[in-house]
Parts: structure tokens; C-alpha cells; sequence
């Protein structure tokens, strides 16, 4: 398995001096999936912002081996923008495409292929607006496909779907994942955390970094969640998610 | 020749048909940003900012076109300023400064002007008084603009789309925004001539917000709207010399009635939709 992604003694935060993220150590190989699990304010955005390169103030090492994407929640997109699901798709490739072509026919084939890969073929012409939300996160994942990337940062996908929707996403992932990606993927989830390779718990720093059968105890989680965490009747935990904006 | 062709044989009914013509593009590609963005206080704005420019431009020798887009840009600049140190809504200090410049601009024309005349003329353009010149800087501002547009299109739609997450994407965002903040400053001021300080949005905001009633694509958005702003601009120039009323006011009330019609229009469809499916 090769590796994808480096992070050692990882810090830094958007103000110098004030770390919004410290101590991030993990190694992520092509094919893993990690859950990336902590409270709200918890530095799950920032060390996603770190890989995009976009963090104002960062200290120790990340070395990524192949391009990176981040798929934000759908609600961030403009509903009313007129865009079918290919042009989102295709703003993946904006980037690679020099400024004064016409997007041609290779960018073209990349966004095609990317709306295939999560099932959206037949939706290509159909306005962004319109779609379900579970389509509309899968547009955004094409988008960064589109992207040629192999590194996909995903911002809690699942948020909002219903169980068809979660189920249909799913199977997209796992494809990704067969087909070489990383994904780290944001997620108050802690049971759903048990089906990924990895979870990563976060709390302004790394509280534990493993598979999830060594990571996901009582004390790592409380040590991740705090107050937040509540334990069910039944054993389980939940965490309570208060209202949260980025 | 018959009408509506014979007026356009009159040299300066040429001329405000020309301005009208280099000034669609502008209207089509800059004036669905601004729709889409939601620019249209700001272009708006800009115009008005223009005013005080222009009143001193004539008086003291200096080209209207060079006064107004110093203006315009000092507006686009303390905006930005006066919001981020102020803390108050956009709205609220655009508000502040568009009053600010069009008492400002009334201030300097007492002084400046014997009449009202030239207020008029600089609050509501005088598109049946273009001259060469005034044809030559606005031919000037639209390939400017239009060269932005080339360069920064796909940035835009990227960023209007989900402006938090286009820079991720690898664009380069920060520079598509002020570009296209100046963009629509430099838009302002080929359309000042033409509609006046007041009326810019009759040009630049009126036929985008009509067509993005009934497109569902950005590219059909900007070429409906550029046909748009030609044909509301082309009648409201006919009107204006049939009927002898100001043009710029000619085509504003056109542009409005037309948005009017659009939307009631689709207003009826959409109701009327889910009945047939029913």
C-alpha cells in the first residue's frame, strides 16, 4: 500500500501563535479510509484546511503524495446559481485549463468520467439546484474527482440524507476507496467511525490516531468529546451537536 | 426607408446606436455577474460615485471618462475600507457613500454649472449626444472589460457558485474578486455616457435580471442578456426620438416594464405548472 499522506508534529491555526491544531502525527496509505472524529471547534476544518494548504500559520511536516480535494456540505453551494450537475463537475478541471480555451475535450471526458464514477450520468444536464442532496454531495465528489484527485477531504457527507441516500454514498466511497483514494472524511458519527480503517479523534489536538478497535474507548472519546458525549441506555455513546457554523 | 430604419440614417442617431451596440457585450457578461454575485446595489453605487467626478471633469479639462473611473475606483476602495474597519453591512455603508457622492456631486455643479442643464445630462446621459470620442473611450472600457471576462469567467461562475470552496479548487480567487469588482467599475463608466450617473443599472442590471427569469444556464444567461440590453436600448432610442424624452429614462422604463412583463409571466407559468401535471 502506498503511502498518500505524511503529517508530523503538525500545527497551526489562522492567528500566530494561537493553534487551532497541534500534535497531528498519521500516515494514510492509497485504499484507507479515516474517519476524522471531534467536537464542533474541534480543529476537524482546520486540518483539512492544513492539506489544501490553505492554513495562514503551519508548523512541522505534511507530505502529500498525490492531489488533494475537499467536498464540502452541499448547503455551502448556491442553490439558485444556474449549473447543471456537469458544470460542477467540470469546475474540477477550471484550474488545469489555460484561461483563454474553451474547456476542451479532454476536461470535458475528466468531468464526464467523474459524474459516472458516482452514478450521475443521467443527471449531467439536470440544474444542481434541483437535485436531492444526496445527489448534489455526489456532484461535489465528482467535482473533486474532476480534480484528478486521489486525496478526497469530505466535510460530514452524510449530513441531512436519508438512508437511501447515505446507502447509494456509500457504495460511491467504497468505490473510491477500491479504486486507490483516500478518504478522510469529517463525522460526529462514532458508530459509523467503527466501519473506517482509521479514525483520527481531534479535540485542538490529536487525542488518538489508530484503528478504530484500538481508538474508539470510553476514555479516548471522552477525552475527544467532553460534555458533548452522552452514553445511551443501551451502552452506546452519542454525541450531542450543538449548532455550528465554519 | 422606412421606419423604424430612417432615424438611424441622422449621424447621431448613428452614434447612440453604436454606443448602444459596443455597450451589450458589457451588458450580457459583466451584467450577469452582477446578477448572479448580487452586484446590482454596488454597480449602482459606482455609478452614482461617478457623479462628483464628472461634474469637475468638464470645468477643470480633465477627460470625463479618466475623472469617473478615479472616482469610481476611490468609491470601490473606501467601501472596502469603511466596511472592514467599521463593522457595519455592505449595504449599509454603500448606502452612506452613494448619498455622500451625489450630495457631493450636486455641491460642486452649484459652483460649477450656471443651470441645471449639465446635472441632468450627467444624472441621465445624453445618449443622443455622443460624440467620436465618447464612441472611442466606451469602445476602449468594453475591451478592457471584455479581456477581464476572457481571463476570469470560469473563476467567477466557480466562485458565485460556492465561494467558500473555489479556491481549494486551485483558482485564484482573491484576484478574480477585486477583477471583477473593477471590471464592473469600468463598466459603469462606458455606460455613464450613454444612460448618466442614475440609470447605469438600466444597462447593466435590468436586461441580466430579466433574462435570469427564464435561463437556466450562465452562458444562455450573458448571450440573452447582451440581445436584450441591444433591443431594449434600440427601442428605447426610437422612443426617445419619436416621442422626444430623455433616451437613458426611455430605456430604463422599458428595461422595468419588460422585467415586469418576465416576471408576472413566469410568475403565472410556474403557478399554472403543477395544475396541468395535476
Amino acid at each position: 500500500m502506498s503511502q498518500l499522506i505524511r503529517m508530523a508534529e503538525l500545527r497551526g491555526g489562522y492567528t500566530p501563535g494561537a493553534d487551532a491544531i497541534s500534535g497531528i502525527d498519521a500516515e494514510i496509505g492509497a485504499s484507507q479510509t479515516v474517519a476524522v472524529l471531534g467536537p464542533n471547534g474541534g480543529g476537524k476544518t482546520t486540518l483539512f484546511r492544513a492539506l489544501l494548504g490553505e492554513l495562514p500559520h503551519r508548523s512541522g511536516t505534511v507530505e502529500l503524495h498525490a492531489r488533494v480535494a475537499y467536498v464540502p456540505q452541499t448547503e455551502r453551494a448556491r442553490l439558485d446559481f444556474p449549473v447543471s450537475a456537469f458544470d460542477v463537475a467540470a469546475m474540477g478541471t477550471y484550474a488545469d485549463a489555460p484561461w483563454y480555451q474553451r474547456l476542451g475535450p479532454k476536461s470535458r471526458r475528466r468531468a464526464g468520467a467523474a459524474l459516472d464514477a458516482v452514478g450521475l450520468s443521467d443527471e449531467a444536464d439536470s440544474l444542481f439546484g434541483e437535485l436531492s442532496g444526496g445527489q448534489r454531495q455526489r456532484v461535489l465528489i465528482a467535482r473533486a474527482l474532476a480534480r484528478d484527485a486521489r486525496i478526497l477531504l469530505l466535510d460530514e457527507p452524510f449530513s441531512g440524507l436519508d438512508h437511501v441516500s447515505a446507502a447509494r454514498l456509500e457504495e460511491v466511497l467504497a468505490a473510491l476507496r477500491a479504486d486507490g483514494c483516500a478518504l478522510l472524511v469529517a463525522t460526529h458519527d462514532i458508530q459509523d467511525a467503527r466501519s473506517f480503517d482509521r479514525v483520527l479523534c481531534l479535540n485542538k489536538r490529536q487525542i488518538a490516531y489508530g484503528a478504530p478497535a484500538e481508538v474508539l474507548d470510553a476514555v479516548t472519546l471522552e477525552r475527544t468529546y467532553g460534555s458533548e458525549l452522552i452514553t445511551l441506555p443501551d451502552g452506546g455513546r452519542a454525541v450531542v451537536i450543538g449548532h455550528h457554523t465554519h | 426607408m422606412p421606419w423604424p430604419i430612417e432615424p438611424f440614417e441622422l449621424v447621431f442617431m448613428q452614434r447612440a446606436a453604436l454606443e448602444i451596440v459596443l455597450l451589450a457585450p458589457l451588458a450580457g457578461f459583466i451584467g450577469a455577474q452582477i446578477v448572479l454575485r448580487r452586484l446590482a446595489f454596488y454597480t449602482h453605487a459606482v455609478g452614482t460615485a461617478t457623479f462628483p467626478g464628472l461634474v469637475v471633469a468638464g470645468p477643470a479639462g480633465i477627460p470625463p471618462a479618466l475623472a469617473a473611473l478615479a472616482v469610481g475606483g476611490a468609491f470601490a476602495t473606501v467601501l472596502e475600507r469603511v466596511e472592514r474597519l467599521s463593522g457595519s453591512g455592505r449595504d449599509v455603508i454603500t448606502a452612506l457613500l452613494l448619498v455622500g457622492a451625489l450630495g457631493t456631486g450636486i455641491l460642486l455643479a452649484s459652483d460649477v454649472f450656471d443651470s441645471g442643464a449639465g446635472v441632468d445630462r450627467l444624472l441621465f446621459g445624453s445618449l443622443l449626444a455622443i460624440g467620436a470620442e465618447e464612441l472611442v473611450a466606451t469602445a476602449l472600457a468594453v475591451a478592457v472589460a471584455m479581456a477581464v471576462v476572457l481571463v476570469f469567467r470560469r473563476t467567477w461562475i466557480a466562485l458565485g457558485f460556492d465561494p467558500a470552496n473555489a479556491a481549494p479548487l486551485g483558482l485564484r480567487t482573491r484576484g478574480a474578486n477585486w477583477a471583477l469588482l473593477a471590471c464592473v467599475a469600468v463598466a459603469v463608466i462606458a455606460a455613464v455616457d450613454a444612460v448618466g450617473a442614475l440609470l447605469v443599472s438600466a444597462i447593466l442590471v435590468i436586461p441580466a435580471a430579466t433574462v435570469r427569469l427564464v435561463t437556466r444556464r450562465v452562458l444562455s444567461l450573458e448571450l440573452g442578456t447582451a440581445a436584450l440590453a441591444l433591443t431594449e436600448g434600440m427601442a428605447g432610442l426610437l422612443i426617445a426620438f419619436e416621442l422626444d424624452v430623455p433616451p437613458g429614462a426611455a430605456i430604463a422604463v422599458l428595461g422595468g416594464a419588460c422585467f415586469a412583463l418576465v416576471a408576472i409571466f413566469t410568475a403565472l407559468t410556474r403557478r399554472a405548472t403543477p395544475e396541468a401535471v395535476a
